[in-house]
């Protein structure tokens, strides 16, 4: 077997299964069609919920990607065929010249600059115009220049060659050709992602007309610090700020009538929050406007995210969908006509216009896919069985991203780790070769040289150079004793500043480094990186965060925050000069994995982790597995759910790497990331398990209510318990002839202020398996926003179709039910059209209840030192970019336990989180951290505070001392701020260093 | 003729006269086919030339009306005779509901239904013929000056057509 991955595309989808395979040790040739990898995700600003900097949280995985071993990137290449073979695939790529030898350019840029053809630049949309020979923005991954060949003087008439004769790298070579290629590979994932649409096809919008109308992926680059305008909103038609930005959502998607776009492009929403928050922080006098349909704030946080925008920022909400844009055209600002919540027209002037578009298939994918027998939907789309997502009906062949239908960040990064598990089936191998050569590597002793400090300072774009002055930041340094170096870099992480710092420290003689940037949370392993590729042991990096902590708060006072950045500079340098070299510990992995939770979720993640030849423990509290899903007869999309739950159940009971543990609690976990012991309590009987990974996978449960009468009348049902009443054929279905399905239950206000997700699509789906049998009968649904979002909106449209008319009621105004008898209703409720209180009478009510997370959560996520979020939920490591991954090492989540979700998400993030653990288990020997707690055995008392402090159990009482282990530790510091002594002192943060970092502060 | 006319358009009738069968009778003829589609997004109200003169007049209520099975209300309902067939909100429903085919279907079943007499339609087409004159005639009277048209002009047209509202 052909062991060899072929990843089709770029984006965070492409990356993330790169990354995971690689992860594996599988070897992985990504080809990414543009001249850099990286995608949409690229070109946005910022990222929602938490408006995190798109590119600094990309830029990270890009370049591991691009520096690991097993992985070979391919740009400006595209896939031109596959042909199936006996042990695999064989891919024909066509590689495009760039013109530029990609192992000699420094991307130094002076060919750029002095280049004379200036062209449109497609990363920034075509807003602005950049040089025919290009890198699309600064931390470009690979850092390579490119000719644009269609507009090349030299390449198309012979003249010109500046480029050639400035390149002080010899890299340029107009005789490049394109290259054929056909490489083997075991198994191929198609990460292709999809485009937005040209808001084109709604004319009276006036897009590529008005001048001040842009895409909303054209105003992501007016609000980047790298775009256009250099992060300042201004409007085409003067370059003036804009004071009234309108969003208008839903422009192509959901919309039947102009080309059957009939689905609902699942971002765009929040999308539009974000842009308008960040609109509107632009300046105190800038106001933004959204105009929408449903706000479909169905994800975590989401809806908090939607209030703060409102009550915080001023952002405002206005529900109307827009008929058509007027220009004024003397003054070229913009009038949109909405209908005002009392139902009025009213006219608002706007100065800018953003049309929320999309995402559609592009044209021309479908001819590679179809050849290799991939069948796509009606939209183009490859979608997979709900029960199967990834798959393409191909073997070896799977897919993920948008390229299955619109999604999100997170929704791709999930179906990319999926994608990586499924592709890596049959392609793990147990006996890789471990990690760890670098540690081998001989570093130079630089602990008798004089301290030598370099001191960068990072503009962040304008991020940090827009408040503070960097240069007079820059010169500070200089002044500063020990600094033998300082500069400034527009970017400090981008690859070429990289490559710029260990060239200074190799120049300068350099043995301490100081990074004044962002934050060592994301940044800090990648100069650290830098570091050790010069040379120097990593731990003689400082990061001091002058942007998150300085230039962002200070805005408004750019003096002070100079005057800031030079202390914070000033102390970094004064721990600097005490940094001392460090070493990672290594620590074997033991190659079990633990599930806990036998549900859906649990049971997919087994299975994923088994069948990749790994033993797994699978832990279930109750008698029977199954979970939730049991009490789920069909799904939307109509897969009949009995026959799967026998199916995957059989599955697991029939496995040999599965060993099930039914009725059993979890009594204690111990350990660390590849060295876990856990203690499970089956009745009174106690057994003990060693893994190297766990996933929990624990689910949530129906939310029980109070509200409507739900338990004092057997005609008020929840949305589940209707299922069960439809499935079962339930005499009551004869007698009633008038039903009411009751939205948002509970939900989206007060304790429990977040969306359930899946209760629209539960009714929506009711009402199809509902009008199939009694196409006659009744069906209201009351309705807050209906958040049938992506690939769900089809079967909303099919449910309105039926006859069943879905009212919307705001929260201020909640539907009131009568009860004149036992199965008979009256609703009151105010109709937003009518702008009357309606009187519905009906025989039965349906609750959409939603989900509650488990009580039980607190206790497991105490065990494993995770987080929970406000609701209860688990709280993964990072919302967009590791979804499945907990910030504790070896620790992973899907299904329920995260959130709730529908059986196809809860599905992928369970192959997910194997793919996560199999990244771990892969692995013979893992590194773990070098930060470590200490004791003074002199000056220890033997008091056992610091034991008493550790939220680790890393830290005994042997013979009256306190013994740390190492490879528990990690590095909080509780027990040295707790020692009565000062005899525990944690290496990297000692107690000298953080003492002379302060006495800075008070010269 | 007048008598016919219910004056309930804003006006939401007791339950006892829901007719849930309505929508679908209106969805089976020509033209009402999508009529379920609509989920109320306001399209049509924001393209509607009517609603622009006619505060009250709201093709979504309507829609909204004949969904909820106010058949009597909507047959009875001065509004279905408002639309002016210009299919602008046709054009830009994104569900495809044809509006004003259902307003034709509508008229049709109100002169089947005894709420107008078949003449009725017959001086509602000669009302549109006259209307698109007296519009022509006035354009005219415009275009004659148009070299030396001034605002006080403009002004004055709009207080002859009774509103300050600008062409969508």
């Amino acid at each position: 077997m052909n062991k060899r991955v072929l990843v089709i595309g770029g984006g965070i989808g492409g990356v993330q299964a790169g990354l995971d395979l690689a992860g594996m040790g599988i070897k992985v040739t990504l080809v990414e069609e543009k001249p850099n990898i990286g995608g949409r995700m690229a070109q946005l600003d910022k990222t929602f919920p938490t408006n995190d900097c798109s590119t600094c949280i990309l830029s990270p995985k890009l370049l591991e990607l691009a520096s690991s071993p097993d992985v070979d990137i391919y740009t400006c290449a595209s896939v031109e065929g596959i042909v199936k073979t006996e042990d695999g695939f064989v891919a024909r790529i066509k590689k495009r010249a760039r013109f530029v030898d990609e192992k000699k350019c420094t991307a130094c840029g002076l060919c750029a600059q002095k280049c004379p053809v200036k062209v449109p630049d497609p990363f920034n949309k075509n807003i602005t115009m950049s040089k025919c020979i290009r890198i699309p923005y600064a931390q470009a991954v690979p850092a390579v220049y490119m000719i644009d060949r269609e507009h090349c003087l030299r390449l198309l008439e012979g003249k010109c060659g500046v480029c050639e004769k400035v390149c002080p790298a010899g890299a340029i070579d107009y005789e490049q050709q394109d290259e054929i290629k056909e490489l083997s590979v075991g198994a191929v994932i198609v990460a292709t992602g999809a485009e937005e649409f040209t808001p084109r096809i709604r004319p009276e919008y006036g897009y590529g007309i008005y001048e001040n109308v842009v895409t909303s992926i054209e105003y992501e680059r007016f609000l980047s610090a790298s775009g256009p305008t250099n992060g300042h909103i201004v409007r085409p038609s003067d370059q003036k700020e804009p004071k009234r930005v309108a969003f208008i959502q839903c422009v192509g998607s959901r919309d039947v009538a102009s080309g059957e776009l009939g689905y609902c492009s699942s971002f765009c929403c929040m999308q539009a929050t974000k842009d308008a928050v960040v609109t509107c922080e632009h300046g105190p006098n800038i106001r933004s406007t959204i105009f929408y349909i449903d706000i479909r704030a169905y994800g975590k946080d989401f809806d908090r995210f939607v209030d703060r925008a409102k009550t915080e920022h001023g952002v405002e909400y206005k529900r109307s969908r827009i008929s058509g844009i007027i220009e004024s055209p003397d003054t070229k600002n913009l009038v949109v006509r909405y209908i005002t919540p009392d139902g009025a027209l009213k006219d608002e002037e706007f100065d800018l216009v953003v049309l929320s578009v999309g995402l559609r298939m592009p044209d021309g994918l479908g001819g590679l896919l179809e050849g290799i027998g991939v069948k796509l939907d009606a939209y183009g789309f490859c979608r997979s069985g709900a029960f199967s997502p990834g798959d393409t009906g191909v073997d070896g062949v799977y897919v993920c991203g948008t390229v299955t239908g619109p999604m999100d960040i997170p929704e791709t990064v999930v179906s990319a780790s999926a994608a990586a598990s499924l592709a890596a089936r049959g392609l793990v191998s147990p006996d890789r070769e471990p990690l760890g050569k670098a540690a081998d590597r001989k570093e130079p002793d630089t602990s008798g040289s004089p301290i030598a400090v370099g001191v960068v300072v990072c503009r962040c774009g304008t991020n940090i150079a827009s408040v503070v002055d960097v240069p007079s930041v820059v010169e500070y340094a200089a002044s500063i004793p020990n600094v033998t170096f300082s500069e400034e870099l527009l970017y400090a992480c981008s690859q070429d500043s990289i490559r710029h710092i260990i060239n200074k420290i190799r120049e300068h003689g350099l043995n301490r480094v100081v990074v004044a940037s962002c934050s060592p949370r994301t940044h800090e392993a990648l100069f650290q990186k830098g570091l050790e590729q010069a040379g120097l042991n990593k731990y003689l990096l400082q990061m001091t965060n002058i942007r998150d902590q300085c230039s962002w708060v200070h805005r408004d006072t750019p003096d002070r925050a100079t005057e800031k950045a030079k202390e914070l500079v000033r102390m970094a340098v004064g721990k600097a000069r005490h940094l001392t070299p460090l070493h990672e510990r290594y620590s074997d992995v033991k190659k079990d994995c633990l599930v806990i939770g036998g549900g859906l979720a649990g049971m997919m993640a087994a299975l994923d982790v088994a069948d990749n030849g790994f033993v797994v423990h699978l832990i279930e509290q109750e008698s029977f597995l199954g979970g939730n899903l049991l009490k789920i007869k069909s799904l939307l999309t109509g897969e009949d759910v009995a026959s799967a739950v026998e199916r995957i159940v059989k599955r697991v009971l029939e496995h040999p790497k599965i060993e099930l543990f039914l009725n059993t609690d979890i009594a204690g976990i111990e350990g660390y990331v590849g060295n876990f012991t856990t203690k499970l309590l089956t009745g009174d009987r106690e057994t003990s398990v060693e893994h190297g990974a766990v996933i929990v996978a624990t689910g949530a449960r129906e939310h029980v209510t109070e509200s409507y009468g739900y338990r004092t009348d057997p005609y008020v049902v929840t949305g589940r318990e209707f299922e069960t009443i439809l499935e079962k054929k339930n005499p009551l279905l004869k007698y009633v002839k008038r039903i009411a399905m009751i939205q948002c239950v509970d939900s989206r206000e007060g304790e429990r202020n977040y969306c359930s997700r899946v209760c629209c699509s539960q009714a929506v789906k009711n009402i199809l398996r509902l009008k199939e049998r009694y196409p006659e009968k009744t069906v209201y649904v009351l309705y807050r926003d209906m958040r049938t979002y992506g690939l769900r909106e089809p079967y909303y449209t099919a449910a309105r179709e039926t006859g069943a008319l879905f009212l919307r009621y705001d929260a201020s105004r909640k539907p009131v039910v009568e009860k004149i008898e036992q199965g008979s209703f009256i609703i009151d409720v105010f109709d937003k059209i009518l702008q009357e209180t309606v009187r519905l009478p009906v025989q039965l009510l349906v609750l959409g209840v939603g989900i509650d997370p488990l009580d039980t959560n607190d206790r497991v996520a105490k065990m494993l030192k995770v987080p929970l979020t406000q609701d209860g939920f688990f709280s993964e490591a990072h919302v967009k970019l590791r979804p499945v991954d907990f910030s504790t090492e070896g620790v992973f989540v899907c299904g329920m336990a995260h959130g709730p979700k529908h059986t196809d998400e809860s599905i992928a993030q369970a192959l997910a989180a194997a793919a996560r653990a199999l990244t771990i288990l892969t692995r013979d020997r893992i590194r773990s951290q070098a930060y470590s707690a200490s004791v003074d055995e002199a000056l220890c008392t033997g008091c056992g505070t610091c034991a008493e402090v550790c939220a680790y159990g890393a830290i005994e009482i042997d013979k009256e001392k306190a013994r740390v282990n190492e490879l528990l530790c990690k590095g909080c510091g509780t027990c040295t701020a707790a020692c009565f002594s000062g005899a525990i002192d944690l290496s990297g943060f000692t107690n000298k260093q953080i003492v002379k970092e302060f006495e800075e502060l008070f010269i | 003729m007048q008598t016919v006319f219910s004056e309930t358009i804003t006006r939401v009738g007791a339950m006892k006269t829901i007719d849930t069968e309505f929508k679908r009778e209106i969805a089976a003829c020509p033209g009402g086919e999508h009529i379920m589609r609509c989920f109320a997004c306001g399209t049509c109200v924001l393209s509607c030339p009517v609603s622009e003169v006619t505060a009250d007049y709201s093709p979504r209520r309507i829609i909204r009306m004949i969904l909820l099975g106010m058949k009597e209300e909507v047959l009875g309902s001065e509004a279905i005779w408002y639309c002016m067939s210009c299919y602008r909100c046709h054009v830009r429903c994104p569900q495809d509901v044809k509006y004003p085919e259902i307003m034709r279907v509508l008229r049709k079943l109100a002169v089947e239904q005894g709420y107008v007499t078949p003449g009725f339609i017959t001086a509602v087409n000669e009302v549109d013929i006259a209307a698109q004159k007296i519009r022509r005639d006035m354009l005219k009277s415009i275009l004659k000056k148009r070299d030396s048209i001034t605002k006080e002009d403009i002004a004055e047209i709009r207080t002859l057509s009774g509103n300050g509202a600008r062409g969508r």
